[in-house]
């Protein structure tokens, strides 16, 4: 937690506009090896979602900047996804990502009582469909899986996903952010040609397990 | 079954990128049960490779000991010794419909990644199968046939490093395949459409046990089958659904009813979302997913096909559990008595029988024997007296 902490204060030093908090799941599938195995290390030192969101709602973070939940469909369910959209509020939760929940199941949670917003997600299998149906989504931000893989990985766009891309840009109502594989200041500005902002994870994580000076000059070379 | 649920159970909870090729194989599978020629060589294979259909075996000798009649599904006797194949062949003939060149799978006790490496190499497929170390190391033989089948195997050392972990690699691997690859799945587990597409290719069991039950004039009273992720219990139960037939399902009661030693995924799970399914499910009060023991590494999962937790409650199939020393004691019950090894997971279905025997007296019993049980030998020689 000590290190969650200060990472996070160097983040928001550094000026970034939203911040992910993952819990762990047991079963990181859309994870490559690098979150799964934080994810895993987190959940052997006890940490979940209650742990998370008592720490929230001390910090009054979500007063500071926009702050989503990112796990995993079980995690939510468990928690009773009635009863957890109005404790998120509370912590000043905007929305969740959910790696396991594709667009079409958002009414599932829905039914359920999850009032949040859900992010959806756009990817290089997308169809012209799928991305006509992004182009109406009104809630949070669309979120542009860059690769066909697991987090971590290099990002790097083929001409096709990059037309998908930029189509959706032009409909959308909502932002579109692009991750998976984003680690440089090089990878940022590419992203930010194409969308509307990015997402970090495996490079952050990767650089917090080593040194938090390291993470901390890079998150400034990151924001530029 | 509609929209991909099976009542409130079922969906497709996987990462967005598989979304399209689940829709894919949707369409596939429905335009390759029309397609004739394909149909054809479905049970051609099944026939004259196989080696289906299966008989329906009364187990004299038993039925006299235990004061019932008990009639067996010979799934023992296919080609690699269990009813795994008939999903094997089916998906992998629906692999080359849909023009992928690769298949990937997951594997327990290794037989469904045996019946994939065996299907692959007879349909001209590229095969990779995904094993937890744990499991690798149980079933060293069966590592070694599928490598022999010419398949490629990549034991996984994460999380429990059992099936549940095996599913895990290989959905990773999809993700990042999924152009070419097709995801042969063993058990009616996993997103929609797959629970529907193995719950096809395995109901030839049960069609043809009720053709076999009609010939002899009469149902069974009973069906029992043993319950892992559930597809040979679906496969049978499919004959018989529409009869007066009792339905029974047979979970890994492992050693106890303490968290992390069965895997009664059905008896003392809650709904949940796991591999891509909403369905009955072990985890703990965050949604983590609890760890499981079975004797059988067949059985040794937390989740359960959709459809069983349909069918559990709507009432349709009783869903009840076999300890491991009950199964280990019809597993050498069966072999003395009938001169036929059965896997340790069939083994569960017939240790209820044994055990259920008073209350079954005079009843016609039919158990899916799902599988043979030389793979097992290692495991139940290494259990002391
Ligand atoms: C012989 C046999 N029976 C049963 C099972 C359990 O699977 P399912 O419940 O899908 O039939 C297995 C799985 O490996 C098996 O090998």
């Amino acid at each position: 937690m000590k290190t969650f902490d200060e990472a996070l204060e160097i983040a928001l030093d550094a000026g970034f506009d939203f911040i992910e908090v993952g819990v762990p799941f047991s079963d990181p599938v859309a994870d490559g090896p690098v979150i799964a195995r934080a994810a895993l290390g987190a959940l052997k030192k006890g940490v979940n979602l209650k742990l998370i969101l008592d720490y929230l709602k001390g910090k009054r973070l979500g007063e500071r900047v926009d702050l989503y939940i990112m796990t995993y469909s079980n995690i939510l369910w468990a928690a009773n996804p009635g009863r957890l959209s109005g404790v998120l509020k509370e912590c000043g939760v905007k929305g969740c990502i959910v790696a396991d929940l594709p667009n079409e199941e958002h009414p599932f949670f829905k039914r359920a009582g999850f009032e949040l917003p859900l992010v959806s997600f756009a990817t290089p299998e997308s169809r012209e469909e799928d991305l006509l149906k992004l182009a109406e989504v009104k809630e949070a931000f669309i979120y542009f899986v860059s690769v066909r893989g697991t987090t971590g990985g290099s990002f790097c766009l083929d001409a096709d996903t990059q037309r998908k891309l930029l189509f959706l840009k032009e409909r959308a109502k909502v932002p579109v952010v692009l991750g998976f594989g984003i680690k440089s200041r090089e990878d940022v500005e590419k992203a930010l040609t194409l969308a509307h902002g990015f997402v970090i994870g495996t490079k952050a994580i990767e650089l917090l397990s080593e040194d938090i000076k390291a993470f901390e000059r890079w998150c400034r070379e990151i924001a530029g | 079954m509609a929209g991909g649920y099976y009542g409130r159970f079922g969906g497709r909870f996987v990462s967005e990128t598989l979304i399209p090729a689940l829709s894919q194989l949707e369409e596939a599978f429905t335009a390759f049960k029309r397609d004739e020629a394909f149909c054809r060589r479905f049970r051609k294979i099944l026939s004259e490779y196989a080696g289906r259909p299966t008989p329906v075996t009364f187990a004299s000798n038993f039925s006299k000991a235990y004061g019932l009649n008990l009639y067996l599904k010979r799934e023992d006797l296919l080609h690699t010794g269990a009813h795994k194949i008939n999903n094997t062949i089916g998906q992998g003939l629906l692999a080359k419909f849909m023009g992928k060149r690769r298949v990937i799978a997951e594997t327990g006790a290794g037989q469904h990644g045996v019946a994939t490496a065996t299907a692959a190499a007879l349909l001209g497929l590229e095969c990779t199968v995904y094993m937890g170390s744990l499991d690798a190391e149980r079933q060293r033989i069966n590592v070694e046939r599928m490598k022999l089948l010419g398949a490629e195997v990549r034991v996984v050392e994460e999380g429990s490093r059992t099936l549940k972990d095996a599913i895990n690699a290989a959905l990773r691997d999809w993700v990042r395949n999924v152009r070419d690859t097709h995801y042969l799945i063993g058990s009616v587990v996993g997103p929609h459409p797959f629970p529907e597409v193995v719950a096809h290719f395995q109901s030839v069991i049960g069609e043809e046990a009720r053709e076999q039950f009609e010939a002899m004039g009469f149902m069974p009273d009973v069906v029992v089958a043993c319950v892992g992720g559930g597809s040979n219990a679906i496969g049978i139960f499919r004959g018989f659904v529409d009869e007066e037939t009792e339905l029974v399902g047979v979970e890994a009661g492992g050693l106890s009813d303490e968290p992390g030693r069965h895997a009664r995924t059905l008896g003392l799970g809650r709904p949940g979302i796991l591999h891509g399914a909403f369905s009955y499910l072990l985890y703990d009060e965050h949604g983590n997913i609890t760890d499981v023991h079975s004797i059988s590494a067949g059985l040794d999962y937390p989740g359960v096909g959709p459809e069983h937790s349909f069918l559990k409650e709507s009432g349709r199939v009783r869903y009840e559990h076999c300890r491991d020393d009950d199964a280990l004691f019809a597993f050498k019950e069966l072999s003395r008595l009938e001169g036929i090894i059965p896997a340790l997971e069939s083994a569960h279905a017939l240790g209820y029988v044994v055990k259920n025997s008073p209350q079954m007296s005079g009843k016609n019993v039919l158990v899916n024997l799902s599988g043979r049980g030389d793979k097992d030998l290692s495991i139940v020689l290494g259990v002391k007296e």
